[in-house]
């Protein structure tokens, strides 16, 4: 290598040296622009995905108490103010719209709030059971659950007590809208995040 | 005798009237109460929101508000509480509740503002700060090149000066 050559290298290495002491003040001015999303799931009795009814039987009996655990993940890059509103469907009742982020409009009969931070997972425990169920002719009518040690009355019927389905939705708080929508702004397109999972009734085993 | 027996039907039609309209009036100050009641949680709520638009405030001026978001919760669940207290006629319970949620909130608002404040100030100084190291940095790499590049130099002359030349036939 002649001096040319050494200069060359020199000035290189001080381009790349410049280059690196650059970089956190670049990063402090300049935002990550990462994709925003939420995740919501429902795992069963033991944090897993399975047993999610008693004996893994989906045919449930007044009073049999049913462990789910819900799960909710921010990937907003900021804190978020976010409720999930259940709701108890039959198979007939319009359940959410994925695509056009449409709620169901079954009111919802319990609601979770929450404060997530950035990157927060918050898991939180769903117990429930059936504590009263009425016959209504060819139907069964659940009028009152309790959840987590909770009495509610409520009144959702289904035909012999057949496919009904708790619907897990989640509602983020919308600072513009002053209130809990059933969607999120990612990309300019509007995400939203339910989930469901069915069950019947019986009166006797 | 045809004054007192006037009056008499006169006072029994009002106590006719009285008793008719008493569940009108009963049932209209019962929503009134009830209305006294959401408006306790109505309160509360925009209390909470509040709170939580200073709480986002305070983390995009880069404060740690773990702690406040752990505040809110509380307060969040208190929420759940009230209202589910009301929907099954529990009022004063609700509005109990409600109450306890306004306090909390109000102490976590001015507890984001302040850790807002303090941290729009800290933000600032940190980025001056990391604009006075990052121009240090670049003042010593580049007077750590140029006078590395002087000796450099130099010694590779002296090197250079010390080779015995050869004449090669």
């Amino acid at each position: 290598m002649n001096l040319d050559d050494y200069r060359t290298l020199f000035v290189a290495v001080s381009l790349v040296l410049i280059l690196i002491s650059t970089v956190p003040v670049i990063s402090m001015v300049i935002p990550r622009n990462a994709e925003p999303f939420f995740a919501m799931g429902v795992l069963g009795e033991n944090m897993m995905a399975a047993q999610y009814y008693p004996d893994d039987n989906p045919n449930i009996q007044v009073g049999s108490l049913v462990r789910w655990h819900l799960g909710v993940y921010n990937h907003m890059g900021s804190v978020q103010y976010v409720a999930v509103r259940v709701k108890l469907l039959n198979s007939t009742l319009p359940s959410s719209n994925s695509s056009s982020c449409v709620p169901s409009d079954v009111p919802a009969f319990f609601e979770f709030r929450h404060v997530l931070v950035k990157n927060e997972t918050w898991w939180f425990p769903f117990y429930w059971s059936i504590s009263e169920v009425m016959p209504q002719g060819d139907s069964l009518v659940i009028t009152q659950l309790v959840v987590n040690n909770m009495t509610l009355g409520l009144n959702a019927q289904a035909f012999s007590g057949y496919n009904f389905r708790v619907v897990f939705e989640l509602w983020v708080y919308d600072e513009v809208l002053q209130g809990f929508d059933f969607a999120w702004k990612s990309g300019g397109e509007d995400r939203c995040v339910w989930n469901q999972i069915w069950f019947n009734v019986t009166l006797s085993e | 005798m045809r004054a007192p027996s006037v009056l008499r039907i006169l006072l029994v039609l009002a106590l006719l009237f009285i008793f008719a309209s008493s569940p009108f009036i009963v049932k209209s100050y019962k929503s009134i109460g009830e209305d006294s009641f959401s408006s306790a949680i109505d309160r509360a709520e925009g209390v909470v929101v509040s709170a939580y638009g200073v709480v986002l405030e305070a983390e995009r001026a880069g404060a740690d508000i773990s702690g406040l978001a752990d505040q809110l919760n509380v307060v969040a669940g208190l929420l759940v509480q009230a209202h589910l207290q009301y929907e099954a006629g529990n009022f004063s319970g609700a509005v109990y509740i409600a109450g306890q949620c306004y306090e909390i909130a109000e102490g976590v608002e001015t507890e984001a503002y302040a850790l807002r404040d303090w941290a729009a100030v800290d933000g600032v100084q940190r980025f001056w700060l990391m604009i006075m190291a990052w121009v240090i940095s670049l003042f010593v790499i580049v007077c750590g090149s140029f006078f590395g590049w002087r000796v450099f130099k130099r010694r590779y002359y002296r090197k250079v000066l010390r080779l015995k030349p050869e004449v090669s036939k």
